[in-house]
This record gives C-alpha cells, sequence and structure tokens, in this order.
C-alpha cells in the first residue's frame, strides 16, 4: 500500500517508522527540510519538501497512486485541505488530524465524510480517553472493549505482594475460572511470550488476558485483592486535554480536582464544569498540591503543557501521597525512561495514541481490528471465518496457528465462547486473535477479502 | 561498525561474482577454449562461490544494516569483488602478474575499459566475455543490486545506494529504495538487450554483440577487437554505438520516465540540456578542426570526431581512429570532454554535467552581482531554485576532483617519461574513460606503466567510480570506532 504522510513531526515520524516497518511504501512531505532529513536519515521512505495542502506538492508525490493520506501537520485547515484536494484527486482512505472541535464536531452539513475525510482524529481526544480508560480501572495497565464491550482485554502488572507470584497458574485455586480466561501475552523487560499452565510469574511482568468483564473482576480480585477503584483524581493543567478528561470523570463517581495556573483559563473549566473542584494554582507547588487534599486513593494526571513540569509534578505529588500517577509526556523518547521511575506509575503521550487510533484505522482497511493495546506490541485483531475457511469445522487445538498468534476470543451469534483448545470453530465466527507485529500480516493475508 | 552485517552483505556480492564466472565458464566451454582458460574460470567460480556461500552461511541471522555498515560494505565490498575478480585472468594464464590482472578488474568494474593487454584477438571468449561482464556488473552497480534483491538492507540500503549511484541528489523514483535500485537494473538490461539486438542487425557476431553492447551501456569500453570498433569498418554499427553511448551517459531516471511514456523528459531537463549543448559545441570543434588538417573530405572528419567525442565524453573509450594524432586543439577538447564525463545516475563518470553546469550558474552569478549588487540571483537546475547546501556540496566535489586530478599527475610523472601521458592517463582512469593520450593513446594500452604506477591508477578509478566520499571515509580513524 501506498501511503502519504503530511506532517514530519512526532506523530508523522513515528507513524511512518510503524508503517515503513510494515512493508508499506511511504511518502512524507513536510514544510522543513530538516524534519525530513532527520526521517529519512532512519527510514526506507521518499521525502518531498513543500506545503502539504499545495495540489502541485500532492501531485509530485504522485497523489492519484496513493492508497491512504494521512495528514498530521500542526495547522488544522492544512490537514483537512489536503485530505480534501486528496478526495477530488481520488485517493480511497483520508485520514486528518484535527484539534480544533469545532472542525471535529461540526453541524451535520458540514461533517468530515461530506468533504471526503474518513476520519478525523484529535490528539487530545485520543489520549483523554487512554486516560480516562486507566483511571476506570485502576491497577490495570489498559482495558480494551472488545465485542461491544461484552469482553475485555485487560493488562495488569505484577506487583510484589501480588498472589500471582506465590503459585503457577494451573494451581489457581478455581480452576474451572481459568478455563474462562485466556492468556494472551506476558511481556517480561522486552522479551514477549505467551503464559501457559506452569509460567511462573515475576515482579515486574505484565500479564494481559482476554474475558467477560464478571470472570475479569472475579480473577483481578484473587489477582489483586487490596485493588479498589479510586476516591479522587487531581488534574494538573487545565488545557484541552485536562478539561476534556474533567469532563470525562464527571460522569463517574469519582472526586475531581483540577488545578490551573491561569485566571481566565481556570474561570473557562469552572464555567465548563459541574461538580469538579477547580483550583488556581501552580501544580508544581507542594502548597498547592496539600490544599487539593491528597489523599490515601487518589490519582494523580499531570497534564500541562511541558513534559517536564508532568514527571516532575507526578513525582511531588507520589511524594504527598498520591497512590497513583500518571503524566502526559508528548517526547516519545522519555516514555522509556519514565518506565524506570517507581514513583511515576504511567506515561502517556498525546502523538502516540493518536497514531494507535490511525494504525487502528489503517488495519480495518482489511481485517476489521478490534483494538490495540498501548503498552504491548502487537495487536488484538477481530476477524470472521469466511465460508469455506481454513479454520471452520476444526478445533482450535487442532489448527496450525502461525507463530506469535494466541486465539484470545470467539462469538458465535449473541453468544460469546471461550477460546479453549477443544472449541469447535464454524464459518460466521467472529474471533478476536492477538497477534505480534510480525504475525499481523500472516493473519492479515489469512483473512484477506 | 557491525562485521557480521557487512560480511554477509559482501558475500552475497561473492555469490554474485561467481556466477557471472560460472556463465564465462559455460561460455569457454561451449567455446571449446584452451584448457588454461577453462581451468581458470572453472577454479574462480569455484573459489568464489565457495568463498560467498560460506561466509553467507556463517553469518546469517537477523542483520541491520546502519548508516555507516553502508560505507563499509561499499568499499570493503568494491575491494572484494576486485580482488576475487582478477582471478580467472591470474590463473588462466592470459595477464600474469597479480598487480596487472588487478589492474584489469578493477578497470573493468569501474568501467573504465584501460587494458593491460596488447592484442585482444588471441584471448579466449571465456575471459573476453568475464571481462564484459565486469563491466556489465559495474556499470549499474553491484551494490545497487544488492539493494535490489536483498531485503533486509533497511537504512543502510540507501547508503549502498548513494555509494554507487552518480550524483548530488539522488531521485528516488519510488519510495523504497529497493524498488528503485530494481526499476534502474531492469531499464539497465532493457537497454543493453536493445543494443545486443541492434548490433545482430549490422552483421555483428552474437558474441560480439553481447561483449560490446556489455561495454557499451555500463560506458566501460572494453572490445574484443584490438583496434576496438574500428575493427568492423561499419558505419552502421559506430551509429548505434555513438546512440548507446549517449544513453548510457545519460540519467536513468529520464530513460524510466520515456518507458513510461514521457519522452519530453529529456528535453525538460536542464543537465541533459547542458549535456547536448556540450556535445554538439565539442563535436563541431573537433570536426571543423580535423577537417583538412587529418582528414580530407568532411565526411571523414565528421564520422570520426563524433565518434571520438562521444566516446569520451561519455567516458566509455572505443576509438575509430587515433586521436593521438590529431592537432592540438581537438586534443584538448577531448581531454577536457575526458573531465567534465557524462549526467549524474548514468553508468558514466568525470566530475558530472550537473556540477560543471551549476558551478557555471555560480559565476554568472557572481558576475551578474558585480554588476548590480543589490540583484538577487537564484541558481536554479530544472525551473527548480538549488538548495545553497548542495552549491556548496557541489564545488567542493569540483574543487575535490581537481586536486586528486593534480595530485595523481605529479605522482605518475615518476613513471611516465612526458608530461601528457601521466595528466591524461590519470583523467582517463579518474573519469573512467580508458584511453588517454601518448603513452596511453588509443592505439597503445597501459601494460607498460610499472606496477606502482598501476596501483595509483587503480586508486584513481575506484576514486572516480565512488565519487571520493565513501572511499575516503575509510581513511578517517572514526569510521573504525565502534
Amino acid at each position: 500500500m501506498r501511503v502519504l504522510i503530511i506532517g514530519s513531526g512526532t506523530a508523522g515520524q513515528n507513524l511512518a517508522e510503524k508503517l515503513c516497518a510494515e512493508k508499506h511504501d511511504v511518502v512524507l512531505i513536510d514544510r522543513q527540510e530538516e524534519a525530513l532529513a532527520e526521517a529519512q536519515a532512519q527510514l526506507d521512505i521518499l521525502t518531498i519538501q513543500g506545503e502539504g495542502s499545495s495540489p502541485k506538492v500532492l501531485d509530485t508525490a504522485q497523489i492519484r497512486k496513493t492508497d491512504l493520506l494521512v495528514a498530521v501537520t500542526d495547522s488544522d485547515e492544512v490537514n483537512m485541505l489536503a485530505c480534501m484536494l486528496a478526495h477530488a484527486a481520488g485517493v480511497p482512505h483520508k485520514v486528518a488530524r484535527v484539534s480544533n472541535l469545532d472542525y471535529i464536531h461540526p453541524p451535520e452539513q458540514f461533517s468530515p465524510s461530506k468533504l471526503g475525510i474518513d476520519l478525523v482524529v484529535s490528539q487530545k481526544e485520543e489520549c483523554a480517553h487512554e486516560l480516562f480508560n486507566i483511571l476506570r480501572m485502576p491497577g490495570t495497565l489498559e482495558v480494551v472493549d472488545l465485542f461491544e464491550g461484552e469482553v475485555l482485554a485487560v493488562g495488569i502488572r505484577v506487583h510484589m505482594d501480588s498472589p500471582l507470584l506465590r503459585q503457577p497458574l494451573k494451581s489457581f485455586p478455581q480452576p474451572e475460572l481459568l478455563k474462562s480466561i485466556r492468556f494472551v501475552a506476558l511481556k517480561r523487560g522486552d522479551d514477549m511470550m505467551v503464559p501457559r499452565g506452569d509460567t511462573q510469574f515475576m515482579v515486574g511482568d505484565d500479564v494481559y488476558f482476554v474475558g467477560r468483564p464478571n470472570d475479569i473482576s472475579l480473577f483481578m480480585t484473587w489477582a489483586w485483592p487490596e485493588r479498589t477503584s479510586f476516591e479522587k483524581v487531581i488534574i494538573a493543567g487545565g488545557g484541552d486535554l485536562g478539561l476534556q478528561l474533567a469532563r470525562m470523570l464527571e460522569s463517574t463517581g469519582m472526586q475531581i480536582v483540577l488545578i490551573e495556573r491561569d485566571d481566565a483559563r481556570a474561570n473557562h473549566c469552572s464555567g465548563v464544569l459541574d461538580r469538579t473542584l477547580v483550583i488556581k494554582g501552580d501544580a508544581m507547588d507542594e502548597d498547592t498540591l496539600k490544599n487539593a487534599g491528597i489523599v490515601a486513593g487518589t490519582a494523580f494526571v499531570a497534564a500541562t503543557g511541558i513534559d517536564e513540569n508532568n514527571i516532575i509534578g507526578c513525582l511531588l505529588a507520589a511524594k504527598c501521597g498520591a497512590r497513583f500517577t500518571l503524566a502526559q509526556v508528548t517526547r516519545p523518547d522519555y516514555v522509556p525512561v519514565i518506565d524506570s521511575l517507581s514513583l511515576l506509575d504511567r506515561a502517556v503521550s498525546p502523538p502516540l495514541s493518536m497514531i494507535n487510533a490511525i494504525l487502528h484505522f489503517v488495519r480495518g482497511k482489511y481485517v476489521k481490528a478490534a483494538a490495540l493495546f498501548h503498552k504491548l506490541p502487537g495487536e488484538l485483531l477481530d476477524v470472521v471465518i469466511p465460508p469455506k475457511g481454513k479454520w471452520a469445522g476444526k478445533a482450535i487445538k487442532d489448527i496450525k496457528i502461525p507463530d506469535g498468534v494466541t486465539i484470545a476470543g470467539a462469538r458465535r451469534g449473541t453468544e460469546v465462547l471461550v477460546a479453549i483448545g477443544d472449541l469447535v470453530l464454524a464459518e460466521g465466527d467472529r474471533l478476536v486473535i492477538f497477534a505480534l507485529p510480525e504475525a499481523v500480516a500472516k493473519i492479515e493475508a489469512l483473512f484477506k477479502k | 561498525m557491525n562485521a557480521r552485517a557487512v560480511i554477509h552483505i559482501i558475500s552475497f556480492l561473492l555469490v554474485v561474482v561467481g556466477v557471472a564466472m560460472g556463465v564465462c565458464f559455460a561460455a569457454a566451454v561451449y567455446f571449446h577454449d584452451p584448457a588454461p582458460a577453462r581451468f581458470g574460470l572453472m577454479v574462480s567460480a569455484a573459489a568464489t562461490l565457495i568463498s560467498g556461500l560460506a561466509a553467507w552461511l556463517a553469518t546469517r541471522g537477523e542483520h541491520e544494516l546502519s548508516w555507516r555498515d553502508g560505507i563499509g560494505v561499499g568499499t570493503i565490498g568494491w575491494l572484494a569483488v576486485a580482488l576475487f575478480g582478477s582471478l580467472p585472468y591470474l590463473l588462466s594464464g592470459v595477464i600474469p602478474g597479480f598487480v596487472s590482472a588487478l589492474f584489469e578488474t578493477v578497470s573493468g568494474f569501474t568501467t573504465t575499459g584501460a587494458s593491460v593487454i596488447a592484442v585482444v584477438e588471441p584471448v579466449p571468449k571465456g575471459i573476453l566475455l568475464w571481462r564484459a561482464t565486469t563491466h556489465f556488473l559495474g556499470g549499474m552497480g553491484v551494490l545497487v543490486l544488492c539493494v535490489a534483491v536483498l531485503p533486509f538492507l533497511g537504512v543502510g540500503g540507501m547508503q549502498l545506494y548513494r555509494a554507487e549511484v552518480a550524483g548530488p541528489s539522488k531521485d528516488r523514483l519510488t519510495p523504497r529504495i529497493a524498488n528503485t535500485a530494481k526499476l534502474l537494473w531492469g531499464v539497465y538490461v532493457l537497454l543493453c538487450v536493445l543494443e545486443i539486438l541492434m548490433l545482430r542487425v549490422g552483421r555483428m557476431g552474437w558474441f560480439d554483440a553481447v561483449c560490446h553492447s556489455f561495454a557499451t551501456i555500463a560506458t566501460g569500453g572494453f572490445s574484443t577487437r584490438t583496434a576496438s570498433i574500428a575493427a568492423y569498418h561499419s558505419l552502421y554499427i559506430e551509429c548505434v554505438t555513438v546512440a548507446f553511448m549517449l544513453l548510457g551517459a545519460t540519467n536513468f531516471a529520464l530513460h524510466y520516465a520515456a518507458l513510461r511514456g514521457d519522452l519530453r523528459g529529456y528535453a525538460r531537463d536542464s543537465e541533459f540540456r547542458f549535456f547536448a549543448g556540450l556535445w554538439i559545441i565539442a563535436c563541431t570543434i573537433v570536426t571543423l578542426n580535423t577537417w583538412h588538417t587529418t582528414y580530407a573530405s568532411a565526411g571523414a572528419a565528421l564520422r570520426n570526431s563524433v565518434f571520438s567525442v562521444t566516446s569520451l565524453m561519455t567516458t566509455t573509450g572505443f576509438s575509430t581512429a587515433n586521436f593521438d594524432q590529431w592537432p592540438a586543439t581537438s586534443r584538448i577538447v577531448l581531454l577536457l570532454v575526458m573531465v567534465i564525463g557524462g549526467c549524474v545516475g548514468s553508468t558514466a563518470g568525470g566530475i558530472k554535467h550537473l556540477r560543471v553546469d551549476v558551478a557555471v550558474k555560480k559565476i554568472a552569478r557572481r558576475v551578474k552581482l558585480f554588476m548590480y549588487p543589490q540583484a538577487v540571483v537564484q541558481i536554479k537546475m530544472n525551473r527548480e531554485p538549488v538548495d545553497e547546501d548542495i552549491i556548496s556540496n557541489i564545488l567542493g566535489f569540483i574543487i575535490l576532483y581537481v586536486i586528486a586530478l593534480a595530485i595523481a599527475s605529479v605522482i605518475m610523472t615518476a613513471f611516465t617519461k612526458d608530461m601528457l601521458s601521466a595528466i591524461s592517463a590519470v583523467i582517463a582512469t579518474m573519469g573512467g574513460v580508458g584511453p588517454g593520450l601518448g603513452l596511453v593513446g588509443p592505439t597503445m594500452n597501459y601494460a607498460t606503466i610499472p606496477a606502482a604506477g598501476k596501483i595509483v591508477l587503480m586508486l584513481c578509478m575506484l576514486l572516480g567510480r565512488l565519487e571520493f566520499y565513501t572511499l575516503l571515509a575509510l581513511f578517517f580513524p572514526s569510521f573504525w570506532k565502534k
């Protein structure tokens, strides 16, 4: 597939890297020569210097041969115009990054699809969703909805006092429960493996499993007895991201505090929000934090625009007694460093959140992508066994499944089935498959229509 | 440097070379070559293939080629290919002496065409085919072939491609460098096949047609006849050769565009226009100069002048006339076109027209600024302003080229008695031309130059072919550090 990416910023370059690794032909356009030189030095791609919304530049980039256009410059207008031009040139798939809410949710007659934009992604919105999911399911690394929420995919980190450490999976006290949960991946450092009955867990392992919500909660209560939901969330920074997160959290029972330094912005936030306590002050200041009232069950989210402030803010909040700290970090280079800080629990990068959403869309062209784990390489793919498909009529244990692939869940009609070895698959079954990056292409090839 | 990755790719180069030798061995058997030639080719093919395969298997595994590894493969790969490539000459006894055999091989792979073989006709056919094959492989480049075929090169592939494809701006025809390399090789092979057929129409034998086609498109110059193209006494063959020499010296990206139906691409390309202009001017000067002085008829003057100018400007080095006997004006013009060479992205050597064009425009800008101090003048190529960075790179390259010519010429005077032979030998090898003037003129050869002199000239050929930087990087200590 030939992909045209406009904008060689963090998002553009990371997307180019991902798509290039998947053997797509990537053309990258940017106004600045330096940004392109940086990408060119690392990736096997074609770079073109020029304005992404210029018809002439798009023509040079052979827009007619392009299958997918992704416009991720800083300017909403450039992104949208580029997509509209691509629409005129007959490009089948167009994605624009847009941050202005006016453009994202316009009156019906101006809807993006009418302008020829297939997907509008907002960095802030995607990131807010990610933060919200993390806060909703405490103790998890991430939670992903599958089959419209009937099945959940959950990742947890094994802590020092976790019962998971005491015995291997097969000596789990409720073996029948274990049958209803499918372990899809175990990440230890940079190694990936599939957990089995005799797998001995270690501190710091990230374990990912899939199952029905009830079974998942039962398992979670066993694996993590002291897990309780957060009573309170303190958000530092009332920018678009912080504000959006606060609005989403208002639907839950959590107590919410928003700290914003700027007077006018704090006023604006207070006007938009209903039950959130808005405090004007500096989140980097210990007194302000104490004022906001950090209690034992508090989660702290640092979402000011400056990475370094967010990191320090989280460390400060952890010292003050916050149970869980989350930082918004824009530079992806910082993320691995943050993983090594024990006081900072999670970092979320808006450009990466957005890329995940875009990749999700790209995948959808061949196999419906169920979801992506953010912290785990690999993807959950949603496929339907076609009539006369290779896998139809076979038990899972008899199927020759490619390396790096696990069948995580299945649904027949409205019934959710547990993907155990004895399950015999039939045509029309919907499967959720977990595949490591190198195996994604194999699954795509198997199920390509 | 990632030694395993570098060896892995170089071993692939050896396998390619080994397979090519195997083909030449088959030809030697087919043509009933004398036993030493068959033996030499068989042993060289076996030795090269076995070393290549052994190294390939020994370094199997995941390889990611970094930027710097690419340079390593470029230079060390070329040296390895040259060493193994000299085996057929040595083992068959056609060229006794290691340095001479190596000289012939380097001259082949760099598509120079400078030979140490005085009389070509008695040389066994298998060996002649190998000589032409070194041109074929070196023309578009073994590294570019690598990039086209090996799937795992990554970013390092770009470095390999850069090492071999001439010019300051390497146009990518496709987003993936591997596909660009495939297309270039495709166009290259197509041109070769086309020329073989055209030469066949002119009643040239199959074997000669193949060898001459390899030598023309690669702008090499090894012939299967001592008298070169003159041996055929055919105006048609000369015309075909001139046409294909010009094609070989043109940017292959333009050929690709033409094959896709954009024939006007040639006319739009400012480098090609500059090339064509200079070619016409040089042909006119030399024709007028040789008419009445060397040739009585205007027809003979035109025929020989056009052929010689084309042959030297495209850095091929075929000959139909002994231009060493021509008047001084013609000889100077010929030397100058040898220095300039062909277009970027072609198989030709020399400084390249694009660079000269930019330098000329830079001078014109200076003059204009001298007259109108407040003028703003952009240097343009193909109607686009050229980046100042690229301009200074180009000027730097020209200066480097001239300095290298000067130093090598001084050294060469130690091995030749006269100045002209020394200078022209250096120009002819660095530009990848082949024949020069004086001692190394079109009727002479490089056998008379002592071993030390041959080593200097080999270095000139490699520097010219790899456009300096790749080879020079090896001499910087930081290149070898982790």
